[in-house]
């Protein structure tokens, strides 16, 4: 029910010809399609009904990411459901429950996440910000990059160090930031696959210690588990996106004629057409598995959990590279222009490979305990 | 040979403006200007055109020549000389042209004064060349032209366009009743709608010919006989699709990338999975260079290129295709940020900060046609298939 509300929405309100538009667009979205979805209460597809939500959880979010994955939907919902409302229903304090998760799920307020750093590769713990304690709360310093929708962003959430290692869990700590904040540098840019970034650089940003969201030093295992999320989040917009592409392809290969027939005739296409198929089955059927271990309440197994969704990214990663390329190759010329669909479909994908961390990086997380 | 390098290196260091430097090694679109500078600067010096005999305005240089000066300017930065003028229709005037026609065009193209462009793909005729049906007809001493072509690179630089047209509809194989004609970019009844690129830039076109009117002197050869030009050609576009100077140029900035990006604390460039990566993609090169050498000797020895000069299109286009994906992947989310307009070099387009990899994405996702354009991939497969493999 939910997925077919979803995507008769997204196929009333939003096609290829209108994404081409808002990517044109200062802020790269449509502000009245977003506010279409706020009021349609997705951004509390995973929370319960008391906190404004859905009553859902990984598996509605997943639908609505495969839905907006399927139509390359450019509308920060991702960092407004995951790294918003989400995150602050499950670890935020009592007074952010109060105050700023209303205004996240309302699309009052907007946010971003700010985590990763330019000597992490994609190690979310790897952070050399520091968060230093003085009166009534803390000094920030430090640089994030490819913070999705900060252009966006009212509050950034940024992941600091109040001790311990660079790498280790122990130690992080989370804090609210107004985008506004005196001594916060952003540098906004336009990504390839059409979507919008930011560099944020933190130079004595003040923040109070109610900013702070979970412990002070006890944020790690918060921020390992919301990019957990983000990532299988991320892994069924894949799905959606692939499908889509593939369908277009297929139409395309019994279409399309050449040397007297139509392409899809010849058995050299037949192949790969099939290994997509394959690869796309494969993809789709380890997210679910994914999204059904990140359902369960007692989730068991910490290390088993992890290590499912970082074979999941890395097939979801095998898949969109096969996908995407041949998709664009099987097309031929039409396919390398900016006004067919499958270059961005192909674009999209290319970037999802490297969001929330690709495929060697998984691997070495997969095999550590080999 | 090392001599030849040397004066070759000399000369670009002496000459090469700094502009059009500094725009290459940043990884962005020289500006049409720049081009047209380098190439000016090129043709004094007697270079420009570095596959042409004397008596055209070349060098006169042999295979083996031609190759090394073409490695020396991609490692030291210089821009492309213009591939359709220099590379294509010059070889093919001297061979099929009028004196006429020789007179009137050679000189020209050598100095940049002429660009090109080709008309050869149509909606309707990809991969399958010889279905193409845009129609020439003789009328009054003109052939009155009309039909589309598209994916024709860089039409809205050009002044003329080699264009192959059909002159006999009814001939009994669809390669005959082919003709080519030059046609002026000019000529009314021609309309050229652009097409944006995978990478957000105008290279591509589509062209429309609405009874264009083009001079009878301007039939390249013999009408209907036109598929014979175009077949010679494609040999040796073939052989300068193994581009291994450009390949060297990116493993290079790969083996920079790699060592500048930091992974946890330590250059991403020591840690052994991605030592491999860059290793397996040199040994690539390496294996194309081989190959590649093989065929220029042959040629030093009066051979002639065959269809087996496919492989070097093939893997050369694959392996220029995998090192734009390997850059990527070793630029990981820095790579992510692209505009367009600081691709084409200009001043308020802003891109991230390593060794320009703002500019990454940009040049995989032009490249991304290079194993489409000139023949797939897949129709060099048919035609080693075929032709060499007699299968």
């Amino acid at each position: 029910m939910l997925r077919d509300g979803v995507a008769r929405f997204v196929e009333q309100n939003h096609d290829f010809a209108s994404r081409r538009g808002l990517i044109e667009l200062p802020m790269g979205h449509s502000p009245e399609l977003w506010s279409e979805m706020v009021q349609l209460g997705w951004l509390g597809v995973t929370l319960p009904e008391e906190q404004g939500g859905f009553g859902g959880g990984p598996a509605e979010l997943a639908i609505v990411m495969e839905e907006l994955g399927r139509a390359l939907v450019l509308e920060p919902f991702l960092s407004n459901a995951v790294f918003g409302a989400d995150l602050l229903a499950r670890h935020g304090s009592d007074g952010q429950q109060y105050s700023l998760l209303p205004d996240v799920v309302s699309g009052q307020a907007k946010v971003a996440l700010a985590y990763l750093e330019p000597g992490a590769r994609y190690n979310p713990l790897w952070i050399e910000t520091t968060a230093t304690k003085r009166e009534g709360g803390f000094v920030l310093n430090g640089r994030k990059r490819n913070v999705l929708d900060g252009v966006l962003a009212d509050k950034l959430i940024v992941s600091a160090r109040t001790g311990a290692g660079t790498g280790d869990v122990s130690g992080v700590s989370l804090f609210l930031v107004d985008a506004g904040s005196r001594g916060l540098e952003s540098q906004d840019f336009r990504t390839y696959d059409g979507l919008r970034a930011s560099t944020i650089t933190l130079n004595g940003v003040s923040v109070s210690a109610d900013d702070a969201i979970g412990a002070i030093g006890g944020a790690g295992p918060i921020l390992e588990d919301i990019v957990q999320l983000a990532c299988v989040a991320t892994c069924a917009e894949a799905v959606g996106a692939m499908q889509a592409l593939f369908d277009l392809l297929l139409d395309y290969l019994r279409t399309r004629e050449q040397f007297g027939k139509p392409i899809g005739g010849f058995q050299a296409l037949q192949f790969r057409a099939t290994d997509m198929y394959i690869a796309l089955q494969q993809a789709r059927a380890m997210t679910g598995q994914a999204v059904a271990a990140l359902g369960t309440a007692n989730a068991g197994n910490q290390r088993e959990r992890e290590r499912l969704i970082s074979a999941t990214k890395i097939q979801v990663n095998e898949a969109a590279a096969l996908v995407g390329c041949e998709g664009v190759q099987m097309h031929g010329a039409i396919a390398i222009t900016d006004e067919y669909s499958a270059s961005h479909y192909f674009k999209r994908l290319e970037a999802i490979e490297q969001l929330f961390g690709d495929s060697d990086y998984h691997l070495a997380k997969f095999t550590a305990d080999y | 040979m090392d001599e030849f390098r040397a004066e070759v290196r000399e000369f670009i260091a002496a000459n090469l403006p700094d502009d059009v430097r500094d725009a290459c090694m940043a990884g962005q679109y020289p500006t049409q200007e720049m081009l047209a500078r380098w190439q000016r600067i090129l043709a004094d010096q007697g270079w420009s055109a570095p596959n042409w005999p004397v008596e055209y305005g070349g060098p006169d240089w042999s295979t083996r020549q031609v190759v090394a000066f073409a490695d020396e300017c991609e490692s030291n930065f210089c821009p492309p000389l213009p591939n359709f003028g220099i590379g294509m229709i010059g070889p093919l005037l001297m061979t099929y042209g009028n004196q006429a026609q020789k007179d009137f065009f050679l000189e020209k193209t050598r100095t940049g004064e002429f660009q090109w462009c080709q008309g050869y793909s149509e909606p309707g005729a990809g991969s399958d060349l010889a279905l193409l049906k845009t129609r020439a007809v003789l009328e009054d001493g003109h052939y009155v032209v009309n039909g589309a072509k598209i994916w024709t690179s860089e039409a809205h630089h050009a002044d003329w366009m080699f264009c192959l047209v059909r002159t006999d509809p009814e001939a009994a194989k669809k390669q005959d009743g082919i003709s080519m004609l030059l046609i002026d970019m000019t000529t009314p009844g021609i309309t050229i709608r652009p097409i944006i690129g995978l990478n957000g830039i105008h290279y591509f076109n589509e062209i429309f010919f609405d009874d264009a009117r083009v001079k009878a002197e301007n039939l390249i050869g013999e009408q209907d006989n036109g598929w014979q030009y175009a077949k010679a050609l494609l040999s040796d576009e073939r052989f300068n699709q193994a581009r291994t100077a450009i390949c060297r140029g990116l493993l290079a900035r790969l083996k920079r990338l790699a060592a500048a990006t930091m992974c946890e604390g330590n250059p991403l460039i020591q840690q052994d999975y991605f030592r491999r990566k860059i290793g397996r993609a040199e040994v690539r090169i390496m294996a194309l260079e081989a190959v590649k050498q093989g065929f220029v000797d042959a040629n030093e020895r009066g051979g002639r290129l065959g269809p087996e000069v496919s492989i070097l299109k093939l893997t050369g286009s694959e392996l220029l295709k995998d090192l734009d994906r390997l850059l990527m992947e070793a630029a990981g989310v820095a790579g992510l940020p692209y505009d367009p307009g600081w691709m084409q070099g200009r001043e308020n387009a802003r891109t991230d900060d390593i060794d320009a990899v703002g500019t990454l994405s940009g040049f995989r996702h032009r490249r991304k046609a290079a194993t489409i354009a000139g023949g797939s991939s897949e129709v060099q497969r048919m035609i080693i298939a075929k032709r060499v493999l007699e299968l």
